[in-house]
């Protein structure tokens, strides 16, 4: 038996087995780095709604939205971990934003903590924006729900009392105007369905994409304690 | 004993996966790069727009904080001269901050879920009627300069400065 064909065969077999495992690598590579793009994308979908809803929150036509009954300034109306719900009358039409009659429209963010969305990544929830219309008593007019699912895992919001503060105020309930807050940090994560393995044996594991921001919104400063 | 051709063959097939190596190895640092980059120049834009929307959020001037507008405008604003001096900010925190130029030379290391980010504000006047330069004396224009760093993000042996600028106008409140 010749020994340098021998020799040759067992290079072949070791560089075939690299090539294996390189391929393998460049695969899970690119494989990241899409996911990781889509999760980006994802986010910066979620956070343009929110830097729009959030930033114009208590925004109503030549004034701030004010509870109907007692004419108090009304804002906020929930403050809790994963859901906060406000009021706002953004108008798009020249007639609407003429109209001071015009009912601020009720909005809110809620992350359904409860419920799995996915057989793959079991924390994922469904992310639910909920705009409703309600009448001066109060009465639900009509409800426009939107169920976001594209792979939140986290959607935490914090409450500041004092804009710049390091302190979150804690044990704020839904129901009744919030007048204490100034500041809020939202915190928002998105993880892919699939996970992504480095190693064959390897269980791998999530890609994620965190985004945080905190809001000043300029109209929780008019409120009074 | 090992023929000369199979030895050469086998050098060549070893140079070969060497440079396919080579290419691949730098083809998925590149990918992390682009990964770690993409997610930590996120949170740059985050932080920058969130310290100008806290800026916008306070009065235009500490003269004008709670009180009717000064007789003369501009002249009766604050004078850029009397902005904070980096000294004064080392004793004051930022929730001590009431109007937009108390964010000037104000710097900071905030921590988040990425790291630590360096900040640093400069506010100045400008001037409307020359493309918004800056100018010592009062206008109705004030200019914020946020310049967000980290360690992470780098450009050669220096952290890369992202700066986020806004300008804001005194009639527009």
């Amino acid at each position: 038996m010749n020994l340098g064909i021998v020799t040759s065969y067992i290079i072949a077999g070791v560089i075939i087995l690299g090539i294996v495992m390189m391929n393998f690598r460049v695969q899970n590579s690119g494989a990241e780095l899409t996911l990781s793009q889509m999760n980006r994308q994802y986010v910066t979908d979620i956070a343009d709604m929110l830097n729009d809803d959030l930033s114009n929150m208590g925004y109503n036509v030549n004034d701030v939205t004010r509870n109907p009954e007692t004419g108090d300034i009304r804002v906020m109306d929930c403050a809790q971990v994963n859901r906060i719900r406000f009021f706002r009358n953004l108008c798009e039409t020249d007639e609407e934003c003429a109209d001071e009659t015009r009912i601020p429209e009720r909005i809110e963010w809620r992350l359904l903590t409860e419920d799995e969305i996915s057989t793959t990544n079991p924390n994922q929830r469904t992310l639910q924006r909920t705009v409703t219309v309600l009448d001066e008593e109060n009465n639900v007019v009509s409800e426009d729900i939107s169920d976001i699912n594209i792979g939140v895992t986290t959607f935490d919001v914090q409450y500041y009392e004092t804009v710049g503060s390091n302190t979150n105020i804690t044990g704020l309930g839904c129901g009744s105007n919030v007048p204490s807050v100034r500041q809020l940090k939202v915190t928002l994560e998105v993880q892919s369905r699939e996970r992504i393995a480095h190693r064959a044996s390897d269980e791998g594991r999530f890609i994620r994409s965190v985004w945080e921001k905190r809001f000043t919104p300029t109209n929780l400063q008019l409120q009074n304690n | 004993m090992i023929g000369f051709s199979e030895v050469l063959q086998t050098m060549a097939a070893m140079l070969i996966f060497s440079m396919i190596l080579i290419n691949a190895n730098y083809m998925i640092q590149r990918n992390s790069t682009m990964q770690i980059e993409g997610e930590l120049e996120q949170e740059v834009i985050s932080l920058g727009q969130e310290i100008i929307e806290e800026a916008r959020a306070k009065s235009f001037d500490i003269i004008t904080q709670h009180k009717m507008p000064p007789t003369i405008i501009p002249g009766g604003f604050t004078h850029s001269s009397l902005f904070p001096t980096e000294e004064e900010q080392e004793l004051r925190k930022r929730s001590d901050f009431t109007a937009f130029e108390d964010y000037h030379n104000w710097s900071e290391i905030i921590t988040t879920p990425h790291g630590d980010f360096s900040i640093g504000v400069e506010v100045y006047y400008v001037d409307d009627e020359n493309n918004f330069a800056k100018v010592e004396t009062q206008t109705t224009f004030k200019k914020i300069d946020v310049t967000v760093k980290s360690e992470f993000l780098r450009g050669g042996d220096e952290p890369r400065t992202y700066q986020l600028e806004f300008i804001r106008n005194y009639y527009a409140e």
